[in-house]
């Protein structure tokens, strides 16, 4: 059992190389993992932390849309100047177009030669309709006429407009006093000249005041597109941030928490696998951090009591193996000399003396047989039976088998079969260790077997293994009894009453045959016999 | 994990450059495009001259915006570059024979922008090259747009008054 630490902590090695290689190492979850705060406290923060952000959120959105809401209202009283200043443009420009019509100065002879401008009543209807236009522009231009109360900006430039008007309206009325006096060209020139620039200023007045209203609009819209702009950049980022920001605290936390679990679940795996060599290097001061320090605390008692056992264990093993040897020397003098004894080498003994002889090699042998099997017990307790595996006839060894018990068979009329499937002919393993499991199987099926019984040993490939079985007609184990019966001096009640064998044949055959790396079992029900199969591993493992 | 903790950072920077960085521009800068819009308008009255002192229709044209009505006479209004230009080659102005020169900047002008709308007003006279004498005051009533970062010519009644220099 002790010898499995080696293998163990082979089989260790890798888990704790990959766990080398996790996020968990990282230094900023290392450090998440230091901050001396409880797990839930942790935990607490970084949802918290999200949540605020939600909030800051949730609470820019309130802001744009606060804004936004703002600039709508802004945009519908800019439209509503827009509508009455662009009416009022488009009466100045009508009456500056009806000025156009009946001119004066030299623009238009210049460019038209044949142009002969209306005179007298023939002026009228064209000059009327422009005094008409003009009186729809000063009305406009009170609070009254435009529907809402304008800025002081524009109500200046409104005043403008009014004066202009009043004043155009004032040489419009002389001028249509003219016309009907039948005034010539000449003489209304200086009339007209004043109204072509009053209606100019007045245009120019009215024009400016819609440009600049469709400027402010223009430039409103601007700004909430790039406001919009601006906010939805804003959502983003910060929408993004949040995700990160929530996806950088979970990664965090949860490698603060699954790095040190994974490295207190591989220690604990090696630990359960007998390897005390390692320790949980967790950095950790929340929870994890303590259980850290228990397991590595009960590391290190493990690892005090194993190798107090593994010492204890050896000396043991050494006491055995040196007691094993001590006692042989003197158990081969008694049964080598009490054999020349027997076999009358000094002379003669009678029949007392004969019948003590033999009980004296048989206990002898007994002896010996025990001291032998302790011995091997120990060797591989303390893993110092090295196998020669060479590939070797089963059948053959089986035949042998049979053969040394078949003479005790005959005498208890217990009939032995063999049978070997031809697959299973050849096998690879210490020959000598597989004879000394088959012989004390074998011992054991004749030993048990009521007279005219029998005994049937087989053998087969099943599975990539070489299944070995040894079946008996005995009275066979009772289910309590079954896992005893591999222990160390350990018999059922049937073979404590035989008062025969030692009680470690099982025990070490199933060590020999687990050396293989092969398994030892037995089916048993009582009154139907046993079963012992053992199995070896295939040529190919 | 440093690219994820790079990354994170590029985004918080993203969106703090967002909050910042869009806004209106400053009042000093609409005031100096106000006055940069106002240079380029008063800039057409010049070109206006310069192509009718050197009869240069190109120059002429390219002040107007491609749908511009001109209103040339009484219920005579021009639409569109084509129109124009053909007014243009057939007006005394524009007339081979004549060397009508006309001085720039005019003497009387008026300027307004508001956003990419404005109003422009000349007075003028033009005077002849071969006898020095003034032949003709005109004057010009013009609403204008910027196009395409271009102020143009979008609509001109012809200003007939007899001004006094």
């Amino acid at each position: 059992m002790l010898s499995d630490a080696h293998a163990a902590r082979q089989r260790a090695a890798p888990i704790e190389k990959r766990r080398r290689l996790s996020p968990g190492d990282n230094p900023v979850v290392r450090a998440v993992g230091t901050i001396p705060a409880k797990v839930r406290t942790k935990l607490l923060v970084a949802f918290v932390g999200t949540a605020v952000v939600v909030v800051v959120v949730a609470l820019l959105g309130l802001r744009v849309l606060g804004q936004s809401n703002d600039r709508v209202k802004g945009l519908g009283v800019l439209q509503e100047r827009a509508f009455a200043y662009g009416k009022l443009q488009s009466d100045a420009f009508h009456v500056r177009l009806l000025l156009a019509e009946n001119v004066a100065g030299d623009f238009y002879p210049l460019n038209n030669p044949n142009l002969e401008p209306p005179t007298g009543e023939a002026a009228l209807p064209v000059d009327g309709a422009a005094m008409n236009a003009l009186a729809r522009i000063g009305p406009a231009t009170v609070v009254e006429g435009l529907g809402f109360v304008p800025p002081a900006g524009d109500e200046a430039v409104l005043r403008g407009i009014r004066a202009k008007s009043e004043r155009l309206s004032k040489v419009m009325q002389a001028i249509i006093d003219s016309d009907l006096r039948g005034a010539a060209v000449e003489d209304q020139e200086e009339l007209r000249n004043r109204a072509e620039l009053l209606a100019i200023d007045l245009n120019q007045f009215a024009n400016e005041l819609a440009n600049a209203t469709t400027a402010q609009t223009e430039d409103l819209i601007a700004q909430n597109a790039s406001s919009f702009a601006s906010s939805r950049n804003l959502f983003v980022g910060v929408a993004a941030g949040a995700i990160v920001l929530a996806l950088l605290l979970g990664f965090l936390l949860s490698w603060s928490l699954i790095g040190p679990i994974q490295q207190i679940d591989s220690r604990l795996a090696a630990i359960a696998s007998g390897d005390f060599s390692g320790r949980v290097d967790v950095h950790n001061r929340d929870e994890l951090g303590a259980l850290a320090v228990n397991v590595n605390r009960m590391n290190d008692e493990l690892k005090r009591l194993y190798k107090e056992l593994e010492t204890t264990s050896r000396h043991k093993s050494d006491f055995l193996a040196n007691m094993s040897h001590e006692f042989r020397t003197p158990l081969n003098a008694i049964i080598g000399f009490s054999q020349v004894l027997r076999e009358r080498m000094f002379g003669d003994v009678n029949q007392k003396q004969e019948e003590y002889l033999d009980d004296i090699l048989s206990s002898g042998n007994h002896l010996l047989s025990l001291i032998n099997d302790v011995l091997d017990l120990s060797k591989v307790e303390a893993g110092r039976v090295e196998l020669e595996i060479a590939p070797f006839s089963l059948r053959e060894t089986l035949e042998r088998g049979v053969l040394m018990i078949r003479e005790r068979a005959a005498e208890n009329a217990v009939g032995v079969t063999l049978e070997v499937d031809p697959d299973a002919e050849l096998v690879e393993a210490d020959e000598r260790r597989i004879r000394q499991v088959i012989f004390n199987l074998l011992s054991n099926a004749v030993k048990f077997t009521p007279e005219g019984g029998s005994v049937s040993v087989s053998a087969a490939q099943l599975d990539g293994e070489v299944h070995v079985s040894v079946a008996d007609t005995g009275p066979g184990i009772a289910p309590e009894d079954q896992p005893r019966i591999f222990e160390e001096f350990q018999q059922t009640d049937v073979g404590a009453q035989a008062r025969e064998g030692t009680g470690l044949g099982l025990a070490l055959s199933k060590r020999l045959i687990e050396l293989h790396g092969g398994r030892l079992w037995v089916l048993s029900e009582l009154g139907n016999g046993s079963t012992f199969t053992f199995a070896l591993p295939g040529k190919s493992s | 994990m440093q690219t994820l903790r790079g990354g994170a950072l590029g985004l918080l920077v993203v969106s703090l450059t967002a909050c910042g960085g869009a806004g209106a521009s400053s009042a000093s800068e609409q005031a100096l495009q106000r006055q940069a819009d106002l240079r380029a308008i008063e800039q057409i009255e010049r070109s206006w001259h310069e192509a009718t002192s050197s009869h240069d229709i190109d120059l002429m044209m390219s002040l107007w915006a491609p749908n511009a009505t001109f209103t040339v006479g009484p219920g005579q209004t021009l639409t569109g570059k084509e129109e124009i230009r053909q007014f243009f080659l057939e007006s005394k102005v524009f007339k081979p024979g004549n060397h009508w020169v006309s001085d720039t900047p005019a003497y009387k002008i008026r300027v307004a922008a508001n956003g990419d709308r404005g109003t422009l007003y000349f007075e003028c006279h033009y005077v002849d090259g071969e006898t020095g004498k003034v032949v003709a005051y005109t004057g010009a009533d013009q609403q204008v747009a910027k196009i395409n970062g271009r102020w143009l010519i979008t609509s001109n009644v012809g200003a007939s008054a007899t001004l006094t220099p």
